[in-house]
This record gives structure tokens, sequence and C-alpha cells, in this order.
């Protein structure tokens, strides 16, 4: 095949280097596009490099995260037991503490029902008038705690709804017949004491014998073991 | 040239793609587990720190505790002289006639009546006499009442100062649970004034331990924790 060429007016060569001004690209486009789609595949290569590169980082620091939280976690374990150790060392104490509660409890418990029986006849004892004796008292207290109101004869005269714990029984004697109702009467002020009632009230040989029969409430009872109040 | 594009467009597509697989992974398999691990570590670490500054400060608690050990042996002898482990039935009437004397009344009979197991609800039954009446089952916690009988003489004042010994001075916890009061032998008069004879029923408590428990709990009593 022949070209020609045709020269442009006012077109001089260069004199240095004669034949170098005259370019083609004889290059053929297949072989421009495989060349370029290597460029391409290089680069897509490159990145897939970083990618992998990338991740490996983030799994190296994820790596170095575990192992830290590891070491934390470890220091922590080890602080642990060596506390419990030295806790351990005070195993005596916490017994002790422990069989005391357990007592207290118990006595808590046994002593829910205690009543202060002194301080019940110091109580007849100082409402029984001077002109009175008393021959013999009998005390009976009640293990439980009754949910009902008193029964028998005098239930309806106990008006205070309170549980009843015990009955007191008095024999004794006076000068007149007149010397029981004193007696009633101070006995029915006494906090706890209830169905306060004179049995028997009758004169022989100039004497007064008497018999004076109560019941006592929940109110008697002291509280004093109940757990927290600290009185073992 | 459409061609060329499409090759192109190809080879991007693919590249983003395979990227994108690379990624998730990783990400599924190696990254996301071993964070998820640290994070679980991180968790138990602070949990382990929190464990650890609550022990800290029972230790101080303890330590505290044990520069008094006087106070709690004292405590623990108190406690176990309320409710001994055996009957102390002997170390009881030596107590009795102790107050007794040091009250002016005289002791002049102790009678055991029975030993029977208590069952909680024994104690807060409706209307139950006593707990000897009671159809006991199990014991609680190895809990046993004793019946007494005391037989004591004096004076009306120095009974009642008696009782209030008795059951307020212990150490021996004790409940009364009847009373029957009558002219002593050397009243002259039939007066419960003057000399007064006192027949008192009483209930004390034991809860009974094994030899082994017996062995730990004197070894505390005397002060030796063992550490």
């Amino acid at each position: 095949m022949t070209i020609e060429l045709a020269r442009t007016e006012g077109y001089s060569p260069p004199t240095s280097r004669p034949g170098w001004d005259i370019v083609a690209d004889m290059t053929p486009p297949e072989l421009v596009t495989r060349r370029r789609l290597d460029i391409l595949r290089r680069r897509i290569a490159i990145a897939l490099v970083l990618v992998v590169l990338l991740c490996a980082a983030a799994f190296g620091y994820a790596m170095f995260r575990h192992m830290s939280a590891d070491d934390d976690a470890a220091a922590e374990a080890t602080r642990t037991t060596s506390l419990t150790r030295s806790a351990s060392r005070f195993a005596g104490i916490t017994q002790i503490e422990s069989t005391v509660d357990g007592l207290d409890s118990k006595v808590a418990m046994v002593m829910q029902t205690d009543v202060d029986v002194a301080r019940v006849i110091a109580a007849i004892r100082k409402a029984l008038p001077n002109s009175m004796t008393m021959q013999s008292i009998s005390v009976t207290l009640d293990q439980g705690i009754s949910t009902e109101a008193s029964t028998g004869v005098s239930a309806g005269l106990d008006a205070s709804g309170r549980p009843t714990i015990g009955t007191v029984t008095i024999s004794g004697s006076g000068r007149g017949l007149d010397d029981l109702p004193a007696f009633v009467d101070d006995l029915m002020t006494v906090r706890g004491f209830v169905n306060v009632l004179p049995t028997s009230n009758e004169v022989s040989d100039g004497n007064a014998q008497f018999n004076v029969t109560f019941t006592l409430t929940d109110l008697l009872r002291t509280h004093r073991f109940d757990v927290g109040k600290g009185a073992r | 040239m459409t061609g060329r594009l499409n090759d192109q467009r190809l080879w991007l597509i693919s590249g983003a793609l395979v990227a994108a697989l690379i990624f998730l992974v990783s990400w599924l398999l190696f990254i996301s587990p071993t964070l998820s691990a640290a994070s679980d570590l991180d968790d138990q670490t602070i949990a382990s720190r929190q464990q650890n500054d609550a022990l800290v400060a029972k230790i101080k608690t303890l330590e505290a505790k044990r520069a008094q050990l006087p106070r709690y042996t004292s405590s623990l002898r108190a406690a176990l002289a309320a409710i001994p482990y055996d009957s102390g039935l002997p170390a009881f009437t030596r107590r009795l006639t102790a107050q007794g004397k040091a009250t002016g009344v005289d002791v002049s009979s102790v009678v055991v009546g029975g030993v029977v197991p208590i069952e909680p609800s024994a104690v807060s039954s409706a209307g139950s006499a006593s707990t000897s009446e009671s159809a006991a089952t199990t014991p609680s916690g190895g809990l046993f009442s004793i019946q007494l009988t005391v037989q004591s003489d004096g004076s009306l004042t120095n009974q009642i100062a008696f009782l209030t010994a008795v059951r307020t001075l212990g150490p021996r916890r004790t409940l009364i649970t009847a009373m029957e009061i009558s002219p002593g032998t050397g009243a002259k008069v039939a007066s419960v004034d003057g000399a007064a004879s006192f027949t008192t029923q009483l209930t004390v408590f034991s809860a009974p331990q094994s030899p082994v428990q017996i062995r730990q709990l004197n070894k505390l009593v005397s002060g030796d924790l063992g550490n």
C-alpha cells in the first residue's frame, strides 16, 4: 500500500533531526485495549491486596484487644483468689457471728411467751389493801397465744379483745366484806389484768374469806428477748 | 469500543465484589468474634473488680471485728450459756442456789420434769398449756425444752427478787410457766407476806450439737480462730 503525504505550505523541516516530526501511532486497538485492561487488573489486584492487609490489620487489633482483656481478667481473677484467701482467715469471726445470731433467734423464739411473773406478783401485792392478807396465789401461764378472747363464765366481761395468756387465782382473808371490792377495783386498774372476778366473799368467825380470779392478757408479755432487742 | 467498556466494567464490579466478600468473611469469621470475646472478657473483668472491691471492704470489716475478738467471744459465751448444747442442769442448779442465797431465799428442791423436743409451731399454737403436751414432731434445729419444778422458801419480797434474778440475770434463759404461792413453813400467820413458799414451774432450753461442733465452739470461745 502506498501513502502519499502532502507537504504543508510554509513547512520547513528541522535541519537537526530530519524525519522525527513525522509521528504515526501504528499500535493496533486490540493491543491498546488489552494493555488498558492489564493496567486495570493490576490496580484491582493492588486494591484487593490492600483490602486483605486492612482486614489483617483489623484482625490484629482485635487479637491485641482480646489479649489485653484476657490479661486484665486473669489479673482480677488472681486478685480475687488472693482476697478470698485473706477473707478465709477470718472464718472464725464469721462463724462466731452466725452461731450467736442463730442462738439469739432460738432465744427469741422460745422466749416470746416470757412474762415478768415477779412483776405480776408485785402488782397483786401492791393492790392488796392493808386490811387483807393473801393465803395463796396460783399463777398459770399458757405457752401458746390464744387467738380467741377468754372463754368461760367471764368471757362476756372481757371487752379488751386482747388474747389471754394465763390465769391467776388468789385466796385470802380480810376484816370484812367491804375489803374485797377495794382489792378488786385496784386489780382491775393493772395493765394486763382482765376479767377480775371475786368468785367468793364470805364472812366467817369475824373474818372475810375471799377468792378472786382474773385473766392475764398478752400485754404482760415482755418481748424482752425479741430479735433486735439485744437482751440475750 | 462497547465491548472494551463492558470488560472494564466487569472487572471493576468483580473486583468490588471480591473486596466486599473478603471484608465480610474476615469480619464474620475472625474480627467480630474476637472483638466480641474481648468485650465479654471486659465485662467479666468489671464484675470481678466489683467483687474484689466488695471483698476488700469485707476484709476491712472483718479486721475491725477481729480486733474486738474478746467482745465476740464474750457474746458467744453468753449465747451458749443462754441455750447450752447439753442439759446444763448442774450449772443451772448451782446458779439457782447461788441466786437464792444472794436474795435471801432457800431453794429446797429442783425436780426435772422431762425433756421435750420443740416444734416451731408449738410455741405459737393456740391454747397450748405447755410444750410437753404438744405432739412434737420435728425439733426446730435440735431445740429441746426441759421442765423443772423449783421449791423455794423466803419472804414474798425476797422471793420476788429471786424470780427476777432467775429470769433476767440468767445466764440460762428461763421461762416461768406456773407458780403456786402459799404461806411458808416458818410463817406465824396464814399469809404469804411473811414467809412464803413458792412452787415454780420453769422451762429451760438446750440446743444439742455434735462432738465436732462442740469442739469447734470450744475453740471459738477460747479465742482460737484457727488462723
